[in-house]
């Protein structure tokens, strides 16, 4: 059976300074998942990353969930694209190898 | 080291208010985030410069002290006690960030006029790292260990097999380390992969070019060839013509991260015409093109 890393929701808040009600908001909207258990809130480690993400984005430019969810969504979007770009490049390389062959 | 405006830096006027130099930073913040700006390094040194303007100009106190001897600060004692004073009495209570941009997020400049970041109440974590990492086509094939040195450290790694050409993987912790206690940042390396095979790579797949003769092309016959996967006999139609793909399934690329599935492997056949033809070939021939 696979295991899943938590990390308490409690910890999460004392380590970044952030009160716990921001992280059952981000829940609410759907933004993060969170695991219950025993009746303690835990999140995932593997959405940590996403999270401290969020969580320089919510204190550096003073957004509301709305806004997070929007630039979210955009960087994710920019991120994608790279993605793209970087395998149009691949592709273009590919042919011009394939042309000089 | 340079002299740096911080005026400039925010975009706003020398006699500024409090307010509008936070209004020009948020909105440059805004602009020029890391978080919103991945793998964009001028953003990140853009943002590292906003909020070292912000820092001085927010705070009252080091606001006067880089109007009164910001432009002049290579010249005087004046300039020198009041550093020294600084680094004895500074103790920093304003607004901070916490993004990735670890203990150097001082310019050389901010460091001389202020003696250093000062006291920080908020914990920070290392700034990224990136690093490229060269790995020849045959090497990417197979999933294997490989040991990086970053910094006098030795870093090892499993490259899995499949990986594409600028493809970045992150590797948690292994950034430069944090300040005041805050978590390391993390390590960015890209791929680079140089083709020191006979193939080319599409995504999962690889095409190879395959001489075969005059004689196999128009009578069919076999033709052995060098795969990745090892060598393979291929059977040649008889009439095949020149620049004739065929699909050699599952013998491509491994899949990322996907054991044991494989693109496929596409091979072009190019006609070789005989040269140097002897008289008997010639003759042949020449009955042959009066059939």
């Amino acid at each position: 059976m696979p295991v899943t890393k938590l990390i308490a929701v409690k910890t999460f808040c004392l380590q970044h300074d952030i009160p716990a009600d921001f992280i059952l908001e981000l829940h609410q909207h759907e933004i993060i998942q969170l695991v219950v258990e025993k009746r303690n809130r835990f999140i995932p480690i593997k959405q940590l990353q996403e999270l401290e993400r969020i969580v320089r984005i919510y204190r550096d430019l003073q957004l509301d969930i709305n806004g997070i969810q929007t630039v979210l969504h955009l960087v994710n979007r920019l991120e994608e694209k790279d993605a793209e770009i970087m395998s149009l490049r691949n592709q273009l390389s590919f042919y011009n190898t394939f042309q000089h062959k | 080291m340079d002299f740096i405006d911080y005026y400039q830096v925010l975009g706003v006027e020398k006699n500024a208010s409090a307010d509008d130099i936070k209004k020009a930073y948020r909105k440059l913040a805004r602009k020029f985030h890391p978080d919103i700006n991945p793998n964009d390094k001028e953003a990140h040194k853009k943002f590292q410069q906003i909020n070292e303007a912000n820092e001085v100009l927010s705070d009252p106190e080091k606001r006067k002290k880089f109007d009164r001897y910001g432009k002049d600060w290579q010249h005087g004692e004046a300039y020198e006690k009041a550093r020294q004073n600084q680094q004895q009495q500074y103790t920093y209570n304003g607004e901070e960030f916490s993004g990735d941009y670890g203990d150097d997020r001082f310019s050389d400049f901010f460091s001389s006029l202020f003696g250093g970041g000062g006291q920080r109440k908020t914990k920070f974590r290392g700034h990224d790292v990136n690093a490229t990492l060269n790995l020849n086509l045959t090497d990417a094939f197979t999933t294997h260990p490989q040991t990086i040195t970053l910094n006098g450290k030795n870093i090892r790694i499993k490259i899995p097999a499949g990986i594409e050409n600028g493809q970045v993987i992150k590797l948690a912790g292994h950034g430069a380390p944090g300040a005041q206690g805050g978590p390391n940042g993390d390590l960015y390396i890209t791929f680079q992969i140089n083709n020191n095979s006979p193939f080319n790579r599409m995504k999962n797949d690889l095409h190879l070019n395959q001489e075969i003769d005059l004689y196999t092309a128009l009578l069919g016959g076999d033709v052995t060839i060098d795969t990745m996967h090892g060598k393979l006999k291929l059977k040649v139609k008889p009439e095949t013509q020149n620049n004739t793909k065929i699909r050699v399934k599952g013998k491509g690329f491994p899949v990322y991260k996907s054991e044991g599935n494989f693109g496929d492997l596409y091979v072009t056949y190019s006609v070789k015409l005989p040269q140097n033809l002897t008289e008997k070939q010639k003759e042949l021939f020449t009955q042959l093109s009066k059939l």
